[in-house]
């Protein structure tokens, strides 16, 4: 099923779109996320092929269309999801961040992403992207005790 | 311990599964139709139907602004959903319990040990030890607390295709297909959306075609069926139950009793305010579906859900469940 090279696209951009939108609303809305914006992709295929950046659009059709819900934390506890090696802490203290300084923090620290991918991605100025990375970096850090990357 | 990069990453990549090109274009199979030129006009008559309808809802709801959405993490408790097996053309997909494997299409359940038998499902119900030691069943499986355990000659292959049960994977973390596009029936101001696909088919006419047949099977589109009586032909006694191969479908009609004597209850929670109990039915091996058990308040509304061979569908369909309009 390739019809004019959307499934070439899907499996570049379904990581991507994946890992940014579960950075910024956690797994299950974020996934939720990320599944509508290739939906949409797939619908509107004739148009979204011809953007100059198809991962951005797709990432804010995929805000667009997660719904609000009362329900936090967005980063469920480690025991609920019953992976036991995942550190305790860590959904906590993602959930403690911003969005926009999750994203920044996990696609640039987690992923390697640059600055530049990063703002195109969410739509923000790269030295927004530098602050938010900054700040959500000195937070995380702060919250699990952690001083440097080692 | 890795460095936090490896941390974060491996935590993001683990917390979801990744999107599969199948779910998201399988219902939408044609791309959208090109612009036409009312297309605008229609979104204008739209948004003031739209105004109107939320303007209406308002004024009844006012006194009862707040709306209690759902809290899903009891639908989720375990890890991520199982590989399924490759099934041998011409056996059956089964559900029986927390198992799901695969057995050719002419084993059955014996109500009485099915001694000499060579294609036998053994589950808690036939008393075992029934047989005389040079009579036992040559082939089959053994399917008890949660574990199958085949023997005879196609003891290797059955066993194979054994994995977890699709009313259990239909209660852990998985895929979820979009509901978008879905149709919304509602029983007793109890509604959920199901498929576009699936079409109503009426009690007592299309339901049961042989004795101990189940509600939904495969070899048929999935159908939902909305009532309170279920036919019971006139069966003549037999000595084995034939179990057909697992289906998909919905079943909604009025239900009595406490969620909290439901029996073999699996699990209970919210769904957008409305207390779900869900569990199997009593005849589960030959109805392997899921039995919920919704609280609406004034009356309780059964939904039987048929699994079928993928799970993410069962999933929306839970979560979709909400209040209904009078």
């Amino acid at each position: 099923m390739d019809p004019d090279g959307f499934a070439a696209f899907f499996a570049e951009t379904e990581p991507r779109l994946r890992r940014a939108l579960v950075a910024a609303y956690g797994p299950e809305r974020g996934r939720e996320a990320a599944a509508e914006g290739l939906a949409h992709a797939w619908q509107h295929w004739a148009r979204v092929r011809s953007m100059a950046n198809p991962a951005g659009y797709l990432y804010r059709v995929g805000q667009s269309k997660t719904r609000e819900r009362l329900r936090p934390p967005l980063f469920p506890a480690a025991s609920s999801r019953a992976e036991p090696w995942t550190e305790p802490e860590l959904p906590a203290a993602l959930d403690a961040l911003s969005e926009r300084e999750r994203v920044a923090v996990v696609l640039i620290e987690g992923f390697g992403w640059t600055y530049r991918e990063v703002a195109e991605m969410t739509d923000v100025s790269v030295s927004s992207v530098q602050s938010y990375r900054e700040r959500g970096l000195r937070k995380l850090r702060d919250a699990l005790g952690v001083t440097e990357d080692a | 311990m890795p460095d936090l990069g490896t941390r974060l990453r491996d935590y993001i990549d683990a917390s979801a599964d990744p999107v599969t090109l199948d779910e998201v274009t399988d219902l939408r199979l044609e791309p959208a139709s090109p612009r036409r030129p009312l297309r605008w006009l229609a979104v204008a008559a739209t948004l003031v139907v739209v105004a109107g309808v939320v303007a209406v809802f308002l004024a009844e709801h006012r006194s009862n602004p707040t709306r209690t959405l759902a809290s899903e993490s009891w639908l989720t408790p375990l890890g991520a959903e199982p590989s399924q097996p490759v099934v041998p053309a011409g056996w059956k997909v089964l559900d029986i319990d927390d198992v799901r494997l695969a057995v050719p299409r002419d084993w059955t359940v014996p109500l009485r040990g099915g001694c000499g038998a060579t294609g036998v499902l053994i589950v808690p119900l036939p008393p075992p030890d029934l047989c005389s030691e040079w009579n036992k069943p040559r082939a089959g499986v053994v399917v008890e607390h949660g574990k199958a355990t085949a023997f005879g000659p196609l003891a290797e292959q059955v066993t194979a295709t054994i994995t977890d049960s699709g009313q259990r994977r239909a209660l852990e973390s998985g895929a979820v297909r979009s509901t978008r596009g879905w149709r919304e029936i509602r029983y007793g101001g109890v509604a959920v959306r199901i498929p576009p696909s699936w079409h109503h088919a009426q009690l007592g006419v299309a339901n049961l075609e042989r004795c101990g047949q189940g509600m939904f099977r495969v070899g048929a589109p999935p159908r939902f069926f909305l009532g309170d009586t279920r036919p019971v032909p006139h069966c003549d006694a037999v000595t084995a139950l034939p179990i057909d191969a697992i289906g998909q479908g919905v079943w909604m009609r009025r239900a009595t009793g406490e969620l909290s004597q439901m029996r073999d209850l699996l699990t209970q929670g919210t769904i957008d305010g409305l207390r779900v109990a869900i569990g199997r039915p009593p005849d589960r091996y030959q109805d392997p579906s899921l039995d919920l058990l919704v609280d609406g308040g004034t009356e309780q509304v059964r939904i039987s859900i048929g699994v079928g061979l993928d799970a993410s569908t069962a999933r929306a369909i839970i979560r979709s469940i909400h209040r209904s309009g009078p």
